[in-house]
């Protein structure tokens, strides 16, 4: 494998930073950038990427310390708050569904057509076999404990 | 159904300030004024955009902030810095699904910064070979060269091994050197 490193690389980073590059280099430095590719392509490079650098570092304008420091602090205060009300969205989504879950149930219960004389019984032995009912409320009881749960304990 | 209470929210209060953000405003102050402008030109000359530099180096700093990772010295801290800002112009990067910010935007954008004509042209060779590499390779040309990190701080900065670090310098100067050469034999 071919060398990756050439040990006079600070030796040229030293002259760009001091200002001696490229024309006031020593003989001895000069003569060996000539033969070694990887010290003439460190220079250019460098050279190019230090003059860019303080170039742009000249006129930069930042926000004061104190404004990005409020700025984070107000940030992490909504966070904060976001945190705090996730669980109770949840909970909040949860018992809509459960309620919606829960009007369904009883739109398919109640027969409107003998409004006066409604049977509980009848009416879930004809629209739906007693294990799935049992199996449905057992689901919102498990469903509504869950809820609970976020609602009542922090994360 | 319960609202938040009162009680929650003063609970919530102290929290905010001294448990949520890790360090206080006096040595984030010390550390903001040694790396914000260097932080910033890193940001802008990654991304293009002077805009988009400003609220990259917001988040830069809160992510700092909230971070619970123990920093042994102030170097490491800046290490740490520059590596979440790398993530995130990759984020950027990955979410615009380009590899390079458009040249000529990098000075337009920012008048404050704007070059006299040499300059400008310097520095559009410059973008133009610089937006041939990777991005690894960018970041780690530029913190080496502009930024005069070591090897061990480019390592810590990109989150790589330093002989990693070694051979995409050497890979991303060979490629930047030969695309420089053609851009100035052109002009």
């Amino acid at each position: 494998m071919s060398r990756v490193e050439c040990i006079r690389e600070q030796e040229v980073l030293d002259a760009i930073t001091s200002g001696r590059w490229p024309d006031r280099l020593s003989e001895d430095l000069s003569a060996h950038v000539a033969d070694c590719t990887i010290c003439a392509d460190l220079g250019l490079v460098a050279e190019s990427l230090s003059a860019d650098y303080q170039e742009s570092l000249k006129n930069v304008r930042v926000p004061s310390a104190g404004l990005v420091w409020w700025r984070a602090e107000l940030r992490a205060r909504q966070d904060a708050v976001q945190t705090v009300n996730r669980p109770i969205r949840w909970a909040q989504y949860i018992a809509a569904a459960c309620s919606l879950a829960a009007v369904v149930i009883l739109l398919r219960l109640v027969d409107f057509s003998s409004f006066g004389g409604f049977d509980l019984r009848g009416a879930i032995g004809h629209f739906l076999p007693i294990p799935i009912v049992y199996v449905t409320l057992g689901g919102l009881a498990v469903v509504l404990s869950v809820a609970a749960y976020f609602v009542l304990f922090d994360d | 159904m319960r609202d938040i209470t009162l009680s929650e929210l003063q609970r919530l209060e102290p929290q905010t300030a001294d448990d949520v953000l890790q360090m206080d405003p006096e040595t984030f102050s010390a550390l903001y004024e040694r790396t914000s402008r260097p932080l910033w030109v890193y940001l802008w000359r990654r991304t293009g955009d002077s805009q988009l530099a400003d609220d990259l180096l917001q988040e830069t700093y809160y992510r700092l902030l909230r971070s619970r990772a123990t920093h042994e010295s102030e170097a490491h801290r800046r290490n740490y810095l520059f590596r979440i800002a790398t993530n995130l112009v990759h984020d950027v990067f990955r979410r615009r699904h380009e590899h390079s910010p458009l040249p000529e935007e990098t000075a337009r954008e920012h008048p404050s910064v704007m070059p006299n004509v040499d300059e400008n042209r310097s520095r559009q060779d410059l973008d133009r070979a610089l937006s041939k590499l990777s991005l690894r390779q960018r970041d780690a040309l530029w913190l080496a060269y502009a930024e005069g990190s070591s090897h061990l701080e480019i390592a810590e900065k990109l989150g790589l091994k330093v002989g990693s670090v070694r051979l995409i310098l050497f890979r991303a100067r060979r490629k930047a050197a030969k695309l420089l050469r053609g851009g100035r034999s052109h002009s």
